[in-house]
Parts: C-alpha cells; sequence; structure tokens
C-alpha cells in the first residue's frame, strides 16, 4: 500500500508542477506500478477504461477531419452577425456557440476553432477581445459539463457507471443551461460599458460572408451525415447495447472511409496519416498511465479507506456527502488538472454507494453523487487560468496576439462567477436529488 | 559542377542602412524577390526579401496558421496602417541576419538542397570568399546551368 501511495502521490505532485510532460510522468508511474509487483501486467491493463481512451479517440479524429469544411469557422461568424454587430449580443452568441460546440466535441478543439475567429472579429470591430475570450472560456467548460461526451470527467463517469448519454441530457443539461446563463449576468454587468463599437466598425462585420468559411461542401455533407449518425448512436447506445466508444469509434472508420473513397492507395495513406494526426495522443497516454496508477491504489484498498472516512466525516449523511463532493471537486479541479481527480474519485464514489444502498437511499437519489462528482470537476474548471486546458490554451492564443491573460486578474473574475455556478450547482441538486 | 561554375556575379545589393520603403521599391525596380544586405565593409549583414513584410503586418492568429484562411472576412485597416509604418523603418529589423552561405566550391547537390530545404522564405544563395559577397544563386541558376551542362 506504502509502495502505490507513493507513486500516486509523487506522479500527482509532478503533474501539477509540470515540470515533466503529463503523459510522460504518468507512463512511468504506471511502469513503476507494475514494475514494483503493485499490479501485475494483466490488472494494469485491466485497469485501462478503454471506454474513455475510445470514445476520445473516435472524437478527435472525426472534429480533426470535419475541421477542414471549415464548417466551425461558419458557425462562429453566423453567430457573431447573427448579434447584428452589436458587441454584447455578439459575446453572447459567441459563448453560446461555444457552449453549444463544447457539448458536443472537445473543449480544447473548440477553443482552438472559435478564438482565433474571434480574435479576427474583435479587431475588424476594433475593441479588446478579453472579453470575448473570458466568456468563452467560461463557456466552454460550462458547455462541456452538459453531455456524456462534453468533457473528460463526464466521459470518465459514464463509462465507469454505465449512465447513458441520455441520462446525461436530462441530468446534467438543464444544470449546464442554467449555469451558463446565470453566468451572463455578471458578464454583461462587467462589460457593458466597456464594449463600445463604432458604427463603421459595425458595418464592417456585417461584411463578413460565412459562407465563404466553408471551404469543402462534400466533406461538409459528409461530416455532418457521421456526426448526425454519431449523435443519434449516443441516444440510442442503450437501447443498442454499445459503449459510446463503440459508436464513436465506428463513426471516426466511416468518416475515414467516405473522405478517402475512390483515392489511390498512396493518397488515401497520406490523407489517413494527416487525420490520425489530429489525435491528441499525450492526452490519451496520459489517460493510460493515470487508470494504472488509479488501479493501481484501489487494489491496495487505499481507495476504500478514503471513501469510508468521508462517510464518517459526513457522519453518513447523503446530503453533506453529495454537496461535500460537488464542492471538494469544485475547488480540487479549480487548482488541479480535473481528470485525475475524477479517475481517483470514482473508485471512492462507488465504494460509498452500498452504504447508502443499505441506508434506504433510493436508486434516482444515489444518482446525484454522481452529478455532483460531474457538475463540480467541470465547472471547478472555470475558477482559475489552470483550471482546465481550454483556459490555458486561451490563454496562450491570446498571449501570443498581444492580449495579457494574467492569473490573479483572471482569478479575480473568473473566481466569483465559478463559486456562483456552484452555489447553483447546489440548489439544482438539493432540488432535485436530495 | 560547383557553387562558382552557376553563380551570378552581377549581385545588386541593398545597404544595411535602408528602409523598407526603399528596399520594396528596389524590389519592384528590379523585379527581384530578395536582396544581400551588405555594411559599409562590404560584410554580408543579412537577405531582405519581400516575403519578410508580412510578418510585420498580419496579426499573429494568422502567422501561427490558427486562422489559415479568412476569405470570409472584409480588409483589415490595421494591415494598411502598419505597412504604411513600417515604410520608414530600416531593413535590419526586418531581415533575415545570418543566412546559410555557400563557398565558391560547394557542390550543385548541396546548393540546390539548401535552396529547397533552409532558404523557403527568400530562395537566393549567397555565396562568400574570404569574407565577401562574391556571388549569388538563385534557383533560375541550378536549372539554366543543368540545362547548359547537358550539351
Amino acid at each position: 500500500m506504502v509502495v502505490a501511495t507513493a507513486i500516486f502521490f509523487i506522479t500527482y505532485a509532478i503533474v501539477i508542477s509540470e515540470k515533466i510532460n503529463r503523459a510522460i510522468i504518468a507512463l512511468m508511474g504506471a511502469g513503476l506500478v507494475i514494475g514494483l509487483g503493485v499490479l501485475t501486467q494483466e490488472q494494469a491493463i485491466a485497469g485501462i477504461d478503454f471506454n474513455t481512451i475510445g470514445l476520445l479517440t473516435g472524437m478527435m479524429v472525426l472534429v480533426g477531419i470535419t475541421q477542414g469544411s471549415g464548417v466551425f469557422q461558419f458557425l462562429a461568424v453566423k453567430a457573431a452577425k447573427t448579434a447584428n454587430g452589436h458587441p454584447l449580443g455578439i459575446l453572447i452568441m459567441l459563448s453560446g456557440i461555444t457552449a453549444i460546440l463544447s457539448a458536443l466535441l472537445d473543449n480544447v478543439t473548440t477553443v482552438l476553432l472559435i478564438a482565433p475567429v474571434t480574435l479576427l472579429i474583435a479587431q475588424e470591430l476594433k475593441i479588446n477581445s478579453y472579453p470575448f475570450l473570458f466568456a468563452e472560456i467560461n463557456a466552454s467548460n460550462t458547455g462541456g459539463t452538459a453531455t456524456l461526451i462534453g468533457d473528460p470527467p463526464n466521459i470518465m463517469i459514464g463509462s465507469a457507471t454505465g449512465l447513458t448519454f441520455n441520462q446525461f441530457l436530462v441530468h446534467l443539461t438543464p444544470l449546464a443551461i442554467l449555469a451558463f446563463m446565470m453566468t451572463l449576468i455578471p458578464l454583461t454587468i462587467l462589460y457593458r460599458k466597456k464594449l463600445v463599437v463604432l458604427p463603421d466598425a459595425r458595418s464592417r462585420l456585417m461584411e463578413f460572408n460565412e459562407w465563404e468559411a466553408i471551404k469543402d461542401w462534400r466533406l461538409l455533407k459528409q461530416s455532418l451525415s457521421v456526426f448526425g449518425l454519431v449523435l443519434l448512436g449516443f441516444f440510442l447506445h442503450h437501447t443498442l447495447q454499445l459503449e459510446p466508444a463503440t459508436i464513436a469509434l465506428l463513426g471516426a472508420a466511416l468518416l475515414l472511409w467516405l473522405v478517402t473513397y475512390g483515392l489511390n492507395p498512396e493518397e488515401s495513406a497520406h490523407k489517413v496519416h494527416g487525420f490520425f494526426s489530429h489525435v491528441e495522443w499525450v492526452t490519451i497516454f496520459f489517460f493510460c498511465g493515470l487508470f494504472i496508477i488509479v488501479a493501481g491504489i484501489e487494489h491496495t484498498g487505499l481507495l476504500n479507506t478514503l471513501a469510508a472516512w468521508t462517510i464518517d466525516a459526513t457522519a453518513g449523511n447523503f446530503a453533506i456527502t453529495a454537496m461535500a463532493i460537488l464542492w471538494v471537486s469544485a475547488l480540487a479541479s479549480a487548482i488541479v488538472d480535473n481528470i485525475p481527480f475524477v479517475a481517483t474519485m470514482i473508485p471512492m464514489v462507488k465504494d460509498m454507494l452500498p452504504v447508502f444502498q443499505e441506508a434506504g437511499v433510493p436508486p434516482e437519489q444515489l444518482q446525484g453523487l454522481w452529478w455532483a462528482l460531474a457538475a463540480g470537476a467541470c465547472l471547478g474548471g472555470n475558477g482559475t487560468l489552470i483550471g482546465a486546458s481550454a483556459n490555458l490554451v486561451v490563454a496562450g492564443i491570446a498571449q501570443r496576439n498581444g492580449i495579457s491573460f494574467r492569473f490573479v486578474p483572471f482569478l479575480i473574475m473568473a473566481f466569483p462567477i465559478m463559486l456562483l455556478q456552484i452555489i447553483i450547482s447546489t440548489l439544482y441538486i438539493w432540488w432535485r436529488y436530495l | 559542377m560547383k557553387a562558382k561554375d552557376i553563380m551570378t556575379t552581377a549581385i545588386t545589393t541593398l545597404p544595411l542602412q535602408c528602409t523598407v520603403g526603399w528596399a520594396l521599391r528596389e524590389c519592384a525596380r528590379k523585379k527581384f524577390q530578395a536582396f544581400p544586405v551588405l555594411d559599409q565593409e562590404g560584410g554580408l549583414r543579412g537577405i531582405f526579401s519581400i516575403m519578410m513584410v508580412f510578418p510585420s503586418i498580419l496579426p499573429p492568429y494568422i502567422l501561427s496558421g490558427e486562422l489559415s484562411q479568412v476569405t470570409y472576412a472584409p480588409d483589415l485597416e490595421e494591415v494598411h496602417q502598419k505597412l504604411a509604418a513600417l515604410r520608414n523603418r530600416p531593413i535590419e529589423g526586418l531581415m533575415k541576419t545570418d543566412p546559410p552561405t555557400v563557398s565558391p566550391e560547394t557542390s550543385y547537390l548541396a546548393c540546390a538542397t539548401i535552396l529547397l530545404h533552409v532558404q523557403e522564405h527568400f530562395r537566393i544563395l549567397p555565396v562568400i570568399e574570404s569574407k565577401s559577397l562574391v556571388g549569388l544563386i538563385a534557383p533560375w541558376d541550378l536549372i539554366k546551368n543543368t540545362e547548359d551542362y547537358g550539351h
């Protein structure tokens, strides 16, 4: 137990310090778990959640191919124009499109696609792009909360618990919409007077021709058709008895086949190679290593003990436990990567369930613990600049374009907004599950 | 075949002190895209190419490739303002310093490889002997001389 716990804490400490690439350190930790005999190779491989890995990889390939059509730029420009060049309206529309895309795609990909268009739009309008980028960061994490595929914590929770895509829609989407809408209130108050656009700049925005953004109509039709099928598959995955990973990977294979249909083998190989390069292999290998490390401490019974302590600390009170999970997840995810945090929490929460089940808590209410974990981990990412990968990606793009994104100024605005979202989540979970 | 056999010896150069506007006028007048830049002692200090203007006037999100096509957007006033402001700046800040060079004895193969892989933004290769610029090799020199070689 000591060895596994030591590997766990050292790995986490190095991941937090960001001194070594997180994939490298997770794989090294996983190697030690096996090398020092905490787990056998078979147990280690069994610890890797291939549903999470498959779903992430499949969606990354799908988005990687689709982005070549220009559809995401189209959506961003269309959203901005819908607001008629009114800056506050543009902020709301761009946030809205970011939230919707983040619910369906990976958050980092979403902001990588939307942030550069936002910079262009702000430059045409001759206004500071900071408010837009700030709102988009928040929208990407909030939108990601809404669905099973929106954010890695949800993917992991869905895979570990068997909760379906539709259950996430029923239980988390309303909360995400509510949190998104409520966040717009402070953003509007803060930026109402700062965002002023001259009439000629506004008319320049209306000169944008969003249809020109579509580079490849054939690819667009193919990608949207496959995306439609994949979404349909997600809605029906429980009935079809297929894991979301299977559906995403099948979708990726189908789209790969469609876009390379009729090409000679050399061209086809070149294209497929390019599409697979869209997969963020660092994230995928980080997950693999992490799952093995968590399996290691799970095997030693440490998480079981921690779960028992938590229940003791809350005196076995279900409501207090749910709230503790929500708030601790939010605060932890604001500071550290929510992926290792949730990977550790999942077996702990699983250990708590039988205790509450025996105490007579109905199954529908028990689910509240998972929704509390998902909401806390996803929305917590809004609290600080380092709370989520999407935040750092936007900050990086902004800095390269001369827009300062500093830790403390971001914290001063973002942390209270995150607290507001967690208070909303508290009320929501209280109302629905307690 | 060596660099000395294919290089052009009638070279037009730019002085280190000239402005970007002056350099661009020279590019237009001579119909060249790039020039070697020499200091007062005749030493090669860098290469100026019209392609080097774009990184100074286009927004970073376009330069980085984060937005690789903007056919849907109207013109950006800022780009024209930056270009206008750039005209009075010395070329020293814009030119490529320490460009790869070859000696008169460098092989044809080595010259072609450098032009293809290293100098892709300005496509001229200075030939240096005893710290002085003695010739220039452009892609055309490589092709033209290959034809001569065959006959």
